[in-house]
């Protein structure tokens, strides 16, 4: 099976795992839901064959490149998915969130260039698997803590008129899973931040530049250390951290995919 | 004090948050003078040049370095720092204070729990005890009560954690306010000396006041590494630091790897061919000589143009490092230097004087000039920094990472429980409360009264 192929395949298989989350969680049918759950980890068999093809053609890890970027994220955030609703009973209706967009971001490394960038010398360095890991690990924290805070939105608009929503997890529950996914995160994107500054000061001399994606990571940080500061001193739980979770994933995305985009920055060449 | 009271707000340091937000943004989206794309700035001076002195006032044109930005991460030093005096003060509060274990206290809590059952042999509290040590909790016990408690300890994360945004918080100020920053250019063989006059461009922060070192560092030699196909892979420099003229340490920079000397980190950065020119009149006077420090321009060729310094002369220069004919069309077959060819247009005041086709140590005749491209060499241009902050600066990144780790991963627990016997009835009142994650605690809280009821059936 080719590349290309496994790709296609897993992105067959997420589309329609996110169709069947999106039905079952509008429709109110858990069969769905299962059947989503179903496809979803299909779709992971092709998916890491996809990666481990592009490993092997590559010669290197997958991280350079949008492709290979979104392609990790999406794998990593999809497993990460499947470890909560197999620990958790009863949270595969926040699926209907996360396998969407990991589905749009798959979408991405599709329409990205397919073209093997070389480790440039400034590359060649283990902090760059460091820093290029727990980016891709905080982001699908955040991508699940996101789809967990949706669920809780979801659950408290209809739990009291509706058996099928009253059978999601308790919103206690919902709120503190989202807490740990977001702190999680947030501690692996302190990581990527402070790895990648070692990072720079070893390469160039300095370990901050006011890069835009340094300064767009600066601010999700910031995001979500705010959020957190307010669900710790300020009480904030539930309905008003759910919103801003939802929120700062938009910073985190922008910051992972956005900024190289829109701006002239030093990272361009990685993505 | 009273006058401190603002400073530890901790709505002080949410409005903190959000300014800094918002600042960055204005930082990225605003054109930045100083920025990664300035010629934006320049195209908005061009065309709004009433908006750009505005912005200069307000000192947006160079925002992570204007006054309001300053501001506003002094405040949140200030902030942090009277937070990490009154974090400290209360996790040692939570550590020291004993609570009095009562009926009326656990009927407080959130969290809580009543099991009764008719009096038998068993000792319930024994019982607390056993279910409290399985879930790995620390037993403190009274007569008629007990106190536990997990992962204490972890009250102390948020105050390290603030603690370690200070320092480094504190290593940026100091290292912009002590460190040095410049470049120079070498040519194999040649050496540079640690003073002023020596750098390419120099940078200093307002309180480096230490004396330059003047001692020497020699480029032995620059090495290119090619894959098979004749791509630059990268490039590396061999240094020798020299003190009095004697070797006294010797290294390799290349990229991710500085040379450090007496603090100083020596950077490869860029790098081309270097040949050595010499100009003489008809009686072979030397009216120029030296290297042509060419940059690579295009098509695995180095060009340069410049003046010829203390001379009316200029020059214009194309190095062929691979040369070869490709019908008639002079082209580089790689960025080696196999086969060098110098293509050289020599003005005198704006006028050409010569134009002609040299190898190494080939010497050209023509109106009266005598040319000679003696020979080819590396030159490698290294940044070099010292900055004294970097140790403070990543013992502040380690020691936060660690105790945001355990900010969010150890969270203390704490369960007391009262027993009360009346009339043949024996009473366990249960309860607690975790600082965060409370509904894996309230799933803890019954996974231990469950083990209780459990013991005592």
């Amino acid at each position: 099976m080719s590349e290309i192929v496994s790709l296609w395949a897993a992105v067959t298989f997420y589309a329609v795992a996110s169709c069947l989350y999106i039905c079952g969680l509008v429709f109110k049918k858990e069969r769905f839901l299962s059947f989503a759950t179903g496809f979803a980890a299909l779709g992971l068999v092709p998916h890491t064959v996809a990666i481990a093809l592009r490993w092997i053609k590559a010669g290197h890890g997958p991280y350079l490149g949008a492709y290979e970027i979104s392609s990790v994220l999406v794998w990593l955030a999809v497993i990460f998915f499947l470890i909560v609703q197999h620990r958790y009973a009863g949270m595969q209706a926040a699926g209907a969130i996360i396998l969407p967009i990991s589905f749009l971001l798959m979408g991405l490394a599709i329409v990205a260039s397919k073209e093997i960038s070389e480790v440039s010398p400034a590359l060649q360095s283990y902090w760059l698997i460091i820093h290029v890991v727990f980016t891709k690990l905080a982001v699908a924290s955040f991508l699940i803590a996101t789809g967990v805070s949706g669920l809780y939105l979801v659950k408290e608009k209809h739990s009291k008129s509706d058996t099928f929503y009253m059978r999601l997890p308790r919103l206690e529950f919902l709120d503190d899973l989202s807490y740990r996914f977001v702190a999680v995160g947030f501690i692996f994107f302190t990581i990527m931040i402070t790895s990648g500054a070692i990072w720079a000061n070893k390469a160039w001399g300095r370990y901050w530049g006011w890069d835009p994606i340094e300064t767009w990571s600066l601010i999700a940080w910031m995001v979500y250390a705010f959020l957190l500061h307010l669900r710790l001193n300020v009480g904030w739980r539930g309905r008003k951290a759910a919103w801003l979770t939802i929120l700062a994933l938009a910073f985190a995305l922008f910051a992972y995919f956005g900024v190289a985009q829109v701006y002239k920055t030093i990272h361009a060449a990685y993505f | 004090m009273e006058i401190a009271r603002p400073f530890k707000s901790r709505r002080l340091a949410e409005v903190l948050f959000i300014l800094l937000l918002v600042i960055m943004v204005i930082g990225v989206f605003l054109p930045q003078k100083g920025g990664f794309s300035p010629e934006r700035y320049q195209s908005l001076k061009a065309q709004q040049p009433a908006l750009v002195r505005v912005l200069k006032v307000l000192g947006l044109v160079n925002v992570f370095s204007s006054w309001l930005f300053f501001t506003i991460l002094s405040l949140f030093f200030i902030n942090a720092l009277f937070c990490t005096w009154s974090r400290l003060q209360w996790a040692l509060r939570q550590l020291k204070r004993e609570k009095e274990v009562s009926k009326s206290f656990i009927q407080r809590l959130k969290v809580k729990a009543q099991i009764s059952w008719a009096k038998s042999s068993s000792k319930p509290l024994d019982a607390v005890a056993e279910a409290l040590s399985s879930k790995r909790f620390r037993i403190s016990r009274a007569k008629n009560s007990i106190s536990a408690w997990k992962n204490r300890w972890a009250v102390f994360a948020s105050p390290l954690f603030h603690l370690a945004l200070l320092i480094i918080l504190l290593s940026v100020v100091f290292g912009r306010a002590t460190r040095l920053e410049g470049a120079t250019r070498l040519v194999e063989g040649n050496a540079f000396t640690e003073a002023p006059r020596e750098y390419l461009h120099l940078s200093t922060g307002p309180l480096f006041a230490q004396e330059h070192q003047e001692f020497q560092v020699r480029l032995n030699e620059v090495y290119f590494d090619y894959e098979k196909d004749g791509l630059k892979k990268g490039t590396a420099s061999r240094l020798t630091a020299l003190e009095d003229g004697a070797p006294v340490k010797e290294g390799v920079a290349f990229a991710n790897h500085p040379v450090v000397y007496k603090g100083f980190s020596f950077y490869q950065g860029d790098y081309g061919l270097a040949p050595f020119l010499r100009i003489m009149d008809e009686q072979e006077k030397v009216i120029s000589e030296g290297y042509l420090v060419m940059k690579y321009e295009e098509d695995n060729t180095y060009a340069i143009s410049t003046d010829l310094e203390d001379t009316d002369y200029s020059v214009k220069a194309r190095l062929y490092p691979d040369a070869a004919r490709d019908g008639g069309h002079l082209r580089s077959k790689s960025e080696l230097p196999k086969n060098p060819l110098l293509v050289l247009t020599l003005y005198q005041a704006g006028n050409e004087v010569l134009h002609a086709f040299l190898s190494p140590n080939e010497l050209v005749s023509h109106s009266g000039l005598l040319v000679d491209f003696d020979h080819l060499r590396k030159w490698s241009e290294l940044a070099i920094t010292k900055d004294a902050s970097i140790p403070f600066l990543y013992a502040g990144f380690g020691i936060g990472i660690f105790f945001l780790a355990v900010i969010f991963l150890v969270v203390p627990r704490y369960i007391w429980a009262y027993v009360e016997e009346r009339e043949g009835i024996v009473k366990v009142y249960i309860g607690g409360r975790a600082l965060k994650y409370h509904s894996s605690f309230e799933r803890e809280m019954e996974q231990i009264v469950e083990s209780v009821r459990n013991s005592v059936r």
